[in-house]
């Protein structure tokens, strides 16, 4: 079977007859259906299969503790590299927080004695 | 919005065993599935839109089928169910905003053959999907059942839910308008 596309030619006589026009859409109707009809899918086929989940837990959990023991190993050498003597160090000493916590107390001890 | 109507019930499927209820769906999708696709094909001339609604009508109604509601009538209810996902595709982000599939851009897709015939008819199709898309959604609903299924007057009358004499006389009009627009384009002769 072969359809000839014609541009339109003025006095031409056109074969649009039924049977042809059967013939024509049966052809482009069926040419446009799948060929292989799909087979139905459910959406628990299109899930994830359970072992690549599993090794994608697991993939995640390894970078989680990797990441973990980076920052670990990062804290103690940055803390071994850094003066001890530095102001950000001096203010969490001991020392530097006594002032500041007795005037807290004693403030509270005022405000708490009894009248 | 899908609307399921008044097709679901919520009786329970008491006491249906699972290996019987996929069967029960095989035998569902074997039976309707092209009509499904015929409904959605009508409406966007896309073979792959078509197959995409279809298998997304199917899906709804498994998932319906998981939540243990019974539908009366399965066949009426895919086909309204397909007809609104194929409405709502137009509003979908993909519709507005994507590209064209090869074969609406210029009718011509990759298939067997012979080239210089492959070329010409596929042309030709590509002018004829032009036409039918230009054409009223009912004339190619009428004609992709006809014509795509093979279906009978009788067989459409009876999926569409309309007098079979109406039935002869959509696809007589249709296939007399789609005749006038073919002869005016000088499409369709056969050598």
């Amino acid at each position: 079977m072969n359809f000839k596309p014609l541009i339109p030619v003025e006095g031409q006589n056109h074969d649009s007859s039924p049977d042809n026009l059967d013939v024509l859409l049966s052809a482009f109707f069926r040419s446009e259906m799948p060929s292989r009809w799909p087979a139905f899918q459910r959406s628990e086929q299109q899930a994830v299969p359970a072992g690549r989940r599993r090794s994608f837990l697991k993939r995640s959990r390894l970078a989680l503790a990797a990441s973990l023991a980076l920052l670990v190993g990062g804290y103690w050498v940055l803390s071994g590299a850094m003066p001890s003597q530095g102001p950000l160090i001096r203010l969490f000493k001991p020392e530097a927080k006594r002032p500041a916590l007795q005037q807290h107390n004693n403030q509270s001890a005022v405000h708490d004695a009894p009248r | 919005m899908v609307e399921t109507g008044n097709m679901n019930t919520s009786r329970p499927r008491v006491g249906r065993p699972q290996n019987s209820r996929h069967t029960d769906f095989e035998e569902l999708y074997r039976q309707y599935s092209r009509e499904v696709w015929a409904v959605a094909y009508a409406r966007w001339m896309n073979a792959d839109t078509a197959t995409d609604i279809m298998q997304e009508a199917f899906l709804r109604l498994w998932k319906q089928w998981g939540q243990h509601e019974e539908i009366r009538n399965p066949r009426a209810w895919l086909m309204r169910v397909s007809r609104n996902l194929a409405e709502d595709h137009a509003k979908s982000a993909f519709h507005r905003n994507g590209t064209q599939p090869p074969q609406t851009m210029n009718g011509v897709r990759a298939r067997g053959g012979q080239p210089l015939d492959s070329l010409e008819r596929q042309e030709t199709f590509g002018q004829l999907r032009k036409i039918l898309w230009r054409m009223a959604p009912v004339d190619r609903e009428i004609l992709t059942l006809r014509y795509a299924l093979d279906y009978e007057t009788d067989e459409i009358a009876e999926l569409l839910a309309i007098n079979p004499t109406a039935v002869h006389m959509r696809l007589s009009r249709a296939r007399q308008r789609l005749a006038e627009r073919l002869k005016a384009e000088g499409i369709g002769q056969l050598t």
